[in-house]
């Protein structure tokens, strides 16, 4: 579903990705770790076509990103660490406009709540303008826009940073249920506990490098701390 | 994708911005005002034209009266005629150069160069801020509006972080910031169409092409400024830097250029023939005094020969040699007087093409010459004042050059002077085509500077 094929991004000489050989099949929700700067939010950026890479190629659903941005895009899903949103529009307009860009006309205003109801935000609060939401609304915003894309897979940047913990573990059940249906998933984050929770598999990344890959069934959550660190470690 | 929704939900959150419909309300309002006052100022210049033939009547009365004997002629010398140059029906729209330039003039028999260039007092202060019409609106701050409507459509978004949202859709970015710039447009041309339909109710003006012209220009006008903040926009820049460059421009475009265009008119080319008609003119005239009657008979009767039977008395004044004499002075002043006209048609003509690439200069003129407001207009005015001078005088030569006592003057009936000439601008396809061609040049520049 998503693969990148010695993907490789530098800035001015240095390397913020460096040879990135990845391949996340569907059903599978692939946890980026590593610490800021270490390529996490390059690599989505590289899959969204935002910056072009300096060498080798992402692709969705076999086709490259640099060579048809608009068709990759109609399959993909991007939720930023920050989910900024119209602030003049309610919640339910926000998403109703997002929905109308990827091509979405068909949903009535009942399937439009629904998103806002598997995200876990109330209806009163889908009818107020976003100018008064809170960031964690904003970002179940967010997710109900890409649950609306019905994208088939995933680009999230730290998606639930600034959520609650219950908002969190919303999130990862809703995770779990989207790679049930076949959803492949990309997540960078920070959050080693939410990635041992919902991930399928972990990679530890550091100055561009994907250092290991691990499944997440084959191990334990102090385990995965610990490898973290030994990676992390000079 | 779903472009009803989405148009609609976009123009929703523009027009719920800070501002912005209280922006529009204002341009309407101002819009209102420009009106009102091109309608004033024009009605008060109408008020005085129909007051005209009966301010002649009782002017030709109260002459008659006072100096009509022993001799009738005698009043000639006293006689005002007066002429008016009536405003098209479209002039409220822009009053242009009516403010400077006279739009009535008095004149007597005498030469004429020295009556042509008298005008009315007025406020100096008032003359060089101009009039606020509909054509300064549109030119001046109608631009403003634009560029604060359009200058951060792309930097808010970014600066407010949703571009990188926008930008995971599959639309082309590109597509998406033309029809959102489009759509922060459409309000402000919808409001200037709006005023100008109040504009054709309340003025009752005719529905003619001129009405057409004046629609494409400003459009054409209006679209120029968003090609402009469209091409600042190309830049990929803060919305600080595209207000300041855009300020920028609309200063330079404004005040700036047109002022240094109109330095540069008059520093290369200057009207020294104005001074010259001035002296010509009255050394024309004055020597006559010191020169043997027959000598200026014999240039005028060279010029008008169906009168060469008149002798002039040599012993004592006469009325026939006096208006000969006050005619040489013309005829002295003409080759300098039409080199002044050639110079300033040259100006027109200059600024005419300096007007194919200013746009405001472009926009400005082109409602001028549709509202026949511009200096072609008043040196028209002139020439049909020039005519009317020559029937006047013609009237009256066979009473003041005959030999023998001339026959009662029928003053009931004396020339009258009529000047309204309503036709549309010419050039103001080529405007349009102009500043279209500059509006699709900036937005093919700002699409090969990506």
């Amino acid at each position: 579903m998503l693969e990148a094929i010695n993907l490789t991004k530098a800035y001015n000489g240095t390397k913020a990705l460096d040879a990135l050989n990845l391949k996340i099949e569907p059903s599978e929700v692939f946890c980026l770790l590593g610490a800021n700067g270490a390529g996490k939010t390059t690599t989505i950026s590289l899959f969204l076509n935002f910056i072009e890479p300096t060498s080798g190629t992402a692709k969705i659903k076999g086709l490259d990103v640099t060579t048809q941005p608009l068709e990759t895009k109609r399959h993909i899903a991007y939720i930023p660490e920050q989910v900024m949103l119209y602030k003049n529009l309610t919640g339910l307009e926000n998403l109703e406009y997002f929905s109308a860009l990827a091509g979405h006309d068909q949903y009535s205003r009942a399937e439009l709540l629904g998103f806002f109801d598997q995200v876990g935000l109330q209806r009163e609060a889908a009818e107020k303008r976003v100018g008064t939401y809170s960031k964690g609304m904003r970002q179940k915003v967010g997710i109900a826009i890409a649950l609306a894309k019905q994208a088939e897979a995933l680009l999230l940047d730290e998606p639930t940073s600034g959520l609650d913990p219950k908002a969190s573990n919303e999130f990862s059940e809703l995770l779990k249920k989207l790679s049930s249906k076949g959803v492949a998933v990309l997540m960078a984050t920070h959050d080693l506990f939410r990635a041992k929770e919902s991930g399928t598999r972990v990679g530890m990344m550091r100055h561009g490098k994907l250092m290991t890959t691990l499944k997440t069934e084959e191990i334990g959550h102090a385990d995965l701390e610990r490898i973290y660190l030994e990676h992390m470690h000079d | 994708m779903n472009w009803p929704r989405f148009l609609q939900l976009e123009l929703k959150n523009f027009l719920a911005g800070r501002g912005v419909l209280v922006g529009l309300l204002v341009i309407f309002l101002a819009g209102l005002y420009a009106i009102e006052h091109g309608r004033r100022v024009i009605a008060a210049q109408q008020k005085v034209i129909a007051a005209t033939p009966a301010m002649q009547q009782a002017h030709l009365e109260k002459m008659l009266a006072q100096h009509a004997t022993p001799d009738p002629l005698n009043t000639l010398y006293y006689l005002n005629f007066f002429t008016t140059h009536e405003p098209s029906s479209y002039a409220p729209l822009s009053v242009g150069l009516r403010d400077v330039n006279p739009f009535h003039l008095k004149i007597r028999i005498l030469t004429l160069e020295g009556q042509l260039y008298d005008s009315d007092i007025s406020n100096p202060a008032t003359l060089a801020l101009g009039n606020f019409d509909l054509a300064f609106l549109l030119v001046f701050l109608y631009p403003l509006l634009i560029i604060a409507f359009t200058h951060n459509t792309l930097s808010s978004e970014q600066e407010q972080g949703i571009w990188p949202l926008l930008c995971s859709q599959p639309v082309a970015p590109q597509k998406i910031l033309a029809v959102k710039a489009c759509l922060r447009f459409l309000p402000i041309a919808a409001i200037w169409l709006l005023t100008l339909l109040v504009a054709w109710l309340w003025l009752q003006l005719p529905l003619d092409r001129r009405f057409g012209f004046i629609t494409l220009i400003s459009l054409a006008y209006l679209l120029f400024w968003l090609a402009v903040s469209w091409f600042v926009m190309s830049f990929q820049r803060s919305s600080n830097f595209n207000a300041l460059s855009l300020l920028g421009v609309w200063l330079t475009l404004t005040i700036l250029l047109p002022a240094a265009l109109n330095v540069a008119l008059a520093t290369f080319l200057p009207v020294p023939e104005a001074f010259a008609v001035t002296v010509n003119q009255r050394e024309g005239y004055h020597q006559q005094w010191d020169r043997p009657k027959a000598e200026t008979m014999q240039r005028f009767f060279q010029r008008y020969p169906e009168y060469a039977a008149f002798q002039a008395p040599t012993d004592k004044f006469s009325w026939g040699w006096y208006y000969a004499a006050q005619h040489l002075g013309d005829e002295d002043a003409a080759e300098s007087s039409a080199r002044l006209r050639a110079k300033l048609e040259r100006r027109q003509q200059w600024m005419r093409r300096l007007a194919w690439i200013v746009p405001t200069i472009n926009a400005q003129v082109a409602f001028n010459q549709i509202a026949q407001t511009e200096l072609d207009d008043h040196l028209a005015y002139l020439d049909s004042v020039r005519l009317f001078h020559e029937q006047v005088r013609k009237h009256f030569y066979p009473y003041l050059l005959c030999n023998d006592a001339p026959p009662p003057v029928n003053w009931a009936q004396l020339p009258r002077h009529q000047f309204r000439a309503e036709t549309s601008g010419p050039h103001v396809p080529v405007s349009v085509l102009s500043l279209l061609v500059l509006s699709i040049g900036l937005t093919l520049w700002a699409r090969g500077r990506r």
